[in-house]
């Protein structure tokens, strides 16, 4: 006897992150997706990130980490609240992870939730969070090619962060081709050059951040 | 390791389904995974091994229908496959495109045997 299906695979993931986008939107809460490979520096933006809006931005961070909650102890200094989730080995976070760990933050209290999601750019791009964007960091010291090897994450990004760039003369990465292959992808999304050890190119960042947080139809514009 | 809990989760539809419909075994699960996924044929079948174990899918044969990416220009209308992910329209250049195949990911159906036939076909 042969049955008829034709239903998602991923379909309980993505009705718990569209519940997760709803609640967020009624809140008035952006929430960012952070995905790079081990070693790109997602925690490092995050210092850099959370340093510079202490004052100035509601921010609350949810912290995806395979083991250990090292990566969440270098945040904690910054005086916003943080949640670690540990996925002990799974290589990505998903929407129920996410939803429960909403229930820890005030969300009363937020403009901004920044998810640092498990080091991987294949996994976490498949599993929807019920975040507004996905933002993509490469380091230069992974190579040039990483746009064409993860396609499924930089057509999805909305912007991407390329880091690292003070290590460009040490490695052999070559820019035009890192732009090619991210041309031939999303050829529309910003691409932030970044170095987290020298603060270079971050305040294209941080204002990207904050017309991030800005309601539609409120006025404000980029020029 | 996506393939891990895409299989999981495939499976888990796949029983619900054979178990609302009375299935006493599942013998073939057919899903439709689009190229974007990149996801790995040798470690879907793995994980399904593994996920079905103990279950009424456990002797099910994995069917994987494979879909190509597919985009279509803005500029100039041409539908085509993309073979080496550059997302790039071939006939004019333009990377304005729209992506109309190659996302799905969906159990398209499930071939079982029902309480009913069970000993009928055993006994045979």
């Amino acid at each position: 006897m042969e049955i008829t299906i034709l239903k998602r695979v991923l379909d309980k993931n993505q009705n718990k992150a569209d519940e997760i986008r709803q609640l967020l939107k009624e809140k008035g809460i952006i929430m960012l997706n952070l995905i790079s490979s081990p070693g790109a520096g997602k925690t490092s933006l995050l210092e850099r990130t959370l340093k510079f809006f202490a004052k100035s931005m509601r921010l609350a961070i949810i912290e995806g980490d395979v083991a250990t909650d090292h990566d969440a102890r270098r945040l904690q200094s910054f005086g916003f609240p943080i949640v670690l989730i540990n996925t002990e080995g799974g290589c990505h976070l998903d929407s129920n992870s996410i939803s429960k760990v909403l229930d820890h933050l005030d969300l009363s209290q937020l403009d901004m939730i920044i998810v640092e999601n498990v080091g991987n750019l294949v996994c976490p791009a498949a599993f929807d969070l019920g975040e507004n964007h996905k933002i993509a960091i490469v380091s230069t010291t992974e190579g040039d090619d990483k746009p064409v090897k993860y396609p499924a994450l930089f057509r999805e990004a909305s912007a991407v962060i390329l880091n690292k760039i003070d290590l460009i003369p040490y490695t052999n990465f070559r820019r035009d081709e890192f732009y090619r292959y991210m041309n031939g992808l999303n050829a529309n999304i910003p691409v932030f050059e970044t170095s987290c050890t020298s603060e270079e190119g971050l305040q294209a960042w941080y204002e990207w951040m904050r017309q991030a947080i800005v309601p539609p139809g409120t006025g404000a514009c980029i020029i | 390791m996506h393939e891990l809990a895409i299989t999981e989760n495939l499976i888990e539809i796949a029983i619900e389904e054979g178990t609302k419909n009375d299935l006493v075994s599942i013998n073939e699960i057919k899903v439709v995974i689009g190229r974007m996924h990149q996801l790995v044929p040798d470690l879907l079948y793995f994980a399904f091994e593994t996920a079905t174990e103990n279950t009424i899918a456990r002797h099910a044969r994995l069917e994987i229908e494979w879909v190509p990416i597919e985009m279509q220009c803005h500029d100039c209308g041409k539908i085509f496959t993309i073979e080496d992910i550059l997302f790039i329209c071939q006939d004019c250049g333009s990377s304005r495109l729209t992506q109309l195949k190659g996302k799905e990911l969906y159990v398209k159906s499930i071939e079982g045997t029902e309480y009913g036939n069970h000993h009928l076909k055993t006994g045979s």
